[in-house]
């Protein structure tokens, strides 16, 4: 089974759309398996200490909802919804957050592919507008934006497009994660007695090791595949 | 019968016409220093001694430990003969008949100036020498045996009877030794010393401020300032110097100012050029000649016939006009202000008269005539100056209390009126007083430094004109006034002023052609009046010919007016030249006029063809204009006219159209809720077709996208009464407000069904930022429920549980839940539950499954309370928490 794990971020409801997200995934045999922050719940919410009659959105909340929930989970990708109606914090401003500090503290979510989407994408254009916003929306290095009337839709084809490409590391990690518990006993020395899932753990951290037993992995697989060959003649 | 009697001379005369007459020490010590200056004494010195302590009290009679004022001349002095048959004759002054001696105009004449001496002390020492006697001479004068009130010796019909010549007076003849024994001072050639001892007044007194002691010497420096005044240098001595020391040598530690030679620092010579004018009446009385200079410069010089004022000779009227700087000079160069210094005084023969001109003495009048015209009028505190007279035919009589001369016909026809009656004021003073005066309103507007100036009270300043003062005084301290008078900002400029001041000089001349002997006006002033007018104009000119091309017509129209203007202005200057030089015979005013002349006749003829070419260069650019507009108008129609064929057939723009906030607000709402619809049904779709669904599911589906529909009606329907700025489903809204509000205009809006509604706030109040369109639906869910149920009324109760959360607890007077719904509890929120009511009619809302899944959304939870529990129907209970 292919599943794809979707971090969606919004402040409304898009229950249809994820719906249809689904339904679209599903007959191309790939799971959706989606969760959704929704930021219109109140715990998100604080009073405006310059105005009483207005609430804005409790960013060290979220924040720490995204760090304690989130951010070390493993998501192939992040969709977060432009638009929050708050002064101080929009889509962009989050997902830059998000992503740095997933790729400054090494955590899982790094791995994933972020995107923004809005029903008014000018507005995007009219509020960040500075060669500092061009430059970080580069480093950002962002999938898409999506128009939010047809998430369903774009977003359902870039997955499926990008399911067609190869990426081994994070199919290793795949295949790996589904035996976590299992204890290692092979040729890689370092590894060996640790577990399965401790050395996904390794290799979603980039470290030294992780990038040799990789590589050595493919050396086995190949040297395998030649044995195959042999066996066959 | 008759008989020959005479007059007596009862001693008491003394005091009349000496301590009683004379009833100003200042006086009484210029009477003295007259009186050695007459003796052609090079200097006096006037010496207090024994001031600050002496033995007045002690001492019935005086001694050298008394106090003392000493007046020692180095003069022609006197002997025994001069003592007895001149000194002591009261009354004599040989002055009466000489005019002059010592090359000098004398300057007592009445004889009784010696009686000074009596008025500043008791006793009097007379020490003098002549240069051909060895001997001195000293006389001793008890003043007190005059003073017959006092001598208890004398009996009343003695005191009644006796004579002055009966007091008896010692006259000693000394030689040096003795002199210098008896008096204390050094030997000399000549000279008088007069030795007045206990003296009558206190010319300094002990005084004592925040508990430390002083000396006031007040009186002392009062005496300097008076003989300061006294002196006209100008006029006594132009053939021999005269000084006047002062010397208090016990003050020299209180007051520097005190001990020194006094000098008349006032006329000496003003450092600095102000407005002033003069005018002198010569020795025969036959010409006047009057000039008027301003700040260095003279305006005119003017040589008349004296037709009205024929007693007088001799006589200079000096004045100075003190704008705001002159003021200023003036205090720097002087120590002290203007105002405190005094006005115009009258010397004459060298002397000052006093009062007049000291401060508050308006003797001419000018204050009262001031009051009369304060914009008009020049009043004695902007006015310094001084009427010399040198009057040696003795026309001008000095009155015997030394305060005045007597008014008779030349010193009114001096200081007044021809004609008393008339009371006009048009004496030789006025004469050249209303020159000025003119000059100064008329032609310079008095140099106003600010517009604005209040003239009525010019010591107190403006605060703009303060402002301007301030800074002018802090560039200008360490310079002198020369270099200052740079700094000076006036409100108008020169040129402005100067144009004003030769139109107005035959007017401030204002005299019959006749009487004119000679006028010459500054040729400069001509000549850079005229140049100045002609540059102003030859500059409009140039400029015009330089952006003639980028000009349009009516400006051109505008700049040849302005030329026209400086035209007109330089012609009336020419017009006033040539009316001078009617009058002036001076050789220099005639060239510059001359000059001028010739200058304006080039300036008409270059003018006239300079002015038909550009006419005629105006009226063509005026065509091509007209014409380009025309061209320019019917351009901008084809282009109308094609853009209107282009619209037509246009529908849809490249460009995406700039919209309103609202509409904007608006497109983004049903975007996202359409959005949801349209996803909702193709999933509808999907699963039917897939078949992959269950009833349930169905129903759910189909409950989501009716909820989305009626949200859109919603929007429809509260589109004109909302505004969209702000996202419509994120808004901060208080709750019960809300409630109140959208049920106000339900019946209006949103519903034909009569209603009431009723509330109980309880001040209550829950801000949450929630959906405005949700809870619109869930209201009208709420209300419309009640409606298919037979309600009429809907009660609704707000209570703040928390300051978090809210309840609304809504009843109707309604039929209530059937007894069927009523038996399944809590299920009536799950999804198709619901009954019929008994006509069968209703059906609208989205159930209330939707309302509590809108409510949940809302962090609201919704139960059914019972029937009958406030109204007569159903009462659920809604609360709304804030996390």
């Amino acid at each position: 089974m292919n599943d794809k794990h979707v971090l969606f971020i919004e402040d409304g409801d898009i229950t249809e759309q994820v719906d249809k997200l689904r339904k679209l995934l599903q007959k191309n045999g790939i799971t959706l398996i989606e969760k959704i922050l929704d930021l219109s719940d109140g715990k998100f919410r604080v009073n405006n200490p310059s105005n009483p009659d207005e609430t804005v959105l409790n960013i060290t909340e979220i924040k720490n909802i995204l760090r304690d929930d989130f951010i070390n989970e493993r998501f192939d990708y992040v969709l977060c919804d432009f638009d929050f109606a708050d002064k101080n914090l929009d889509g962009f401003q989050l997902i830059k957050w998000l992503k740095n500090v997933s790729i400054g503290e090494k955590k899982r979510l790094r791995h994933a592919k972020f995107s923004l989407y809005s029903s008014e994408p000018e507005k995007f254009l009219k509020k960040h507008v500075s060669v500092e916003d061009l430059s970080d929306l580069i480093k950002l290095k962002l999938s898409d934006f999506y128009s939010r009337t047809s998430i369903g839709v774009d977003f359902g084809s870039y997955v499926l497009n990008s399911n067609e490409e190869i990426n081994l590391k994070a199919k290793l990690i795949t295949e790996l994660s589904k035996y976590g518990d299992m204890k290692f006993r092979s040729v890689y020395p370092k590894f060996n007695g640790m577990a399965l899932g401790e050395i996904v753990t390794e290799i979603e951290n980039d470290t030294h090791h992780s990038r040799f037993f990789q590589e050595h992995l493919i050396e086995l697989t190949v040297a395998h595949l030649i044995d195959l060959n042999n066996e066959d003649k | 019968m008759s008989q020959q009697l005479n007059f007596k001379t009862n001693v008491l005369l003394k005091s009349i016409i000496g301590k009683d007459l004379i009833n100003d020490d200042n006086i009484a010590i210029l009477e003295l220093v007259k009186n050695s200056f007459d003796a052609g004494s090079p200097n006096v010195n006037v010496i207090f001694n024994n001031i600050k302590s002496n033995d007045d009290h002690l001492n019935r009679t005086y001694g050298k430990s008394s106090s003392k004022i000493i007046i020692q001349d180095f003069g022609k002095g006197m002997n025994d003969k001069d003592i007895e048959n001149k000194w002591l004759n009261i009354a004599y002054s040989e002055k009466k008949n000489k005019k002059e001696e010592n090359n000098r105009i004398l300057a007592g004449n009445k004889g009784v100036g010696r009686f000074s001496c009596d008025r500043l002390g008791q006793f009097l020492d007379i020490y003098t020498k002549t240069k051909t006697d060895k001997s001195y001479f000293h006389l001793k004068i008890n003043w007190n045996d005059f003073e017959t009130e006092k001598r208890k010796d004398l009996d009343e019909k003695q005191k009644e009877e006796l004579e002055i010549q009966k007091i008896k007076v010692t006259l000693f003849e000394i030689n040096e030794e003795e002199f210098e024994e008896t008096s204390g001072f050094k030997p000399f050639k000549e000279g008088v010393i007069l030795e007045i001892s206990k003296l009558r007044s206190q010319w300094a007194t002990k005084e004592q401020k925040k508990n430390q002691e002083f000396w006031n010497v007040d009186k002392l420096l009062k005496l300097r300032n008076y003989l300061e005044k006294l002196i006209n240098p100008n006029q006594a001595f132009q053939k021999s110097a005269f000084a006047i020391y002062l010397f208090a040598k016990e003050f020299l530690k209180d007051n520097k100012d005190v001990n020194g030679e006094i000098k008349n620092k006032i006329f000496n010579k003003l450092e600095f050029t102000a407005t002033s004018i003069d005018s002198t009446i010569d020795a025969k009385g036959e010409k006047i000649f009057t000039s008027i200079t301003d700040k260095g410069r003279i305006i005119f010089m003017l040589e008349e016939k004296n037709v009205q004022f024929k007693l007088l000779k001799d006589v200079r009227v000096f004045l100075y006009y003190l704008n705001t700087y002159s003021k200023i000079y003036f205090s720097k160069q002087t120590g002290i202000r203007s105002v405190d210094f005094g006005s115009v005084f009258l010397f004459i023969n060298g002397f000052m008269i006093p009062p007049y001109g000291e401060t508050d003495n308006d003797w001419l009048g000018l204050e009262i005539r001031k009051g009369q015209g304060n914009r008009r009028f020049i009043s004695t505190r902007e006015l310094v100056g001084r009427i010399e007279i040198k009057d040696s035919e003795n026309n001008f009589k000095i009155v015997s209390s030394r305060e005045g001369v007597v008014n008779d016909d030349p010193f009114i026809q001096l200081t007044e009126a021809g004609d008393n009656k008339k009371n006009k004021k048009d004496g030789f003073f006025y004469y050249t007083f209303k020159r000025l005066e003119k000059y100064v309103v008329d032609g310079l507007k008095w140099d106003k430094v600010t517009g604005d100036e209040d003239l009525e009270e010019d010591e107190s300043l403006s605060q703009k004109r303060a402002q301007i003062i301030k800074e002018f005084e802090s560039k200008t301290k360490t310079k002198s006034a020369k270099e200052a008078q740079k700094f000076e900002t006036y409100y108008e400029t020169e040129i402005e002023k100067k144009r004003r001041v030769f139109s107005l000089i035959q007017n401030i001349i204002s005299v019959k052609k006749e009487n004119i002997i000679d006028l010459y006006i500054n040729e400069d002033l001509i000549v850079e009046l005229v140049k100045e007018e002609e540059q102003e104009a030859s500059k409009n000119i140039q400029k015009l010919l330089k952006e003639i091309d980028t000009l349009e017509y009516s400006s051109i129209e505008s700049e040849l007016e302005k030329i026209e203007v400086n035209r007109k202005s330089l012609n009336n200057v020419f017009k006033e030249v040539q009316s001078i030089s009617d009058n002036s015979k001076n050789e220099k005013t005639l060239a510059a006029i001359k000059d001028t002349k010739a200058l304006h006749d080039n300036f008409e003829k270059s003018y006239s063809s300079f002015i038909q070419s550009v006419k005629k260069l105006a009226i063509e650019k005026k065509i091509a204009e007209e014409k380009a507009q025309k061209e320019q108008e019917e351009k901008e129609q084809r282009e109308a006219d094609l853009e209107a064929e282009r619209q037509k057939n246009t529908y849809l723009l490249a460009t995406r159209r700039t919209l309103s906030e609202d509409a904007d607000g608006l497109i983004h709402t049903i975007k996202i809720n359409n959005t949801e619809i349209r996803d909702g049904i193709d999933n509808l779709i999907d699963d039917v077709v897939s078949k992959n669904y269950t009833e349930k599911n169905l129903i759910k589906r189909l409950g989501n996208i009716k909820v989305n529909a009626e949200r859109s009606l919603k929007l429809a329907e509260i589109a004109t009464r909302s505004d969209f700025k702000s996202d419509i489903e994120k808004r901060d809204i208080d709750i019960v407000k809300y409630f109140e509000q959208y049920l106000e205009i339900y019946k209006k809006t949103f519903s034909r069904t009569e209603f009431s509604f009723e509330f109980e706030t309880n001040n209550s109040k829950l801000i949450k930022r929630i959906s405005v369109l949700n809870l619109s639906i869930v209201i009208d869910n709420i209300i419309s429920n009640a409606a298919r149920w037979k309600a009429k009324k809907i009660k609704i109760i707000f209570k703040n549980k928390t300051s978090k959360s809210l309840s609304i607890v809504i009843s109707d007077d309604g039929l209530g839940l059937s007894k069927r719904m009523l038996a399944v509890g809590d299920k009536i929120f799950d999804l198709g539950v619901g009954d019929t009511p008994p006509n069968g009619v209703g059906g609208s809302g989205i159930g209330l499954y939707f309302t509590r899944d809108l409510l949940k959304k809302m962090n609201a939870t919704i139960i059914f309370l019972g029937n009958n529990k406030i109204l007569s129907g159903a009462t659920f209970e809604i609360n709304f928490n804030n996390a």
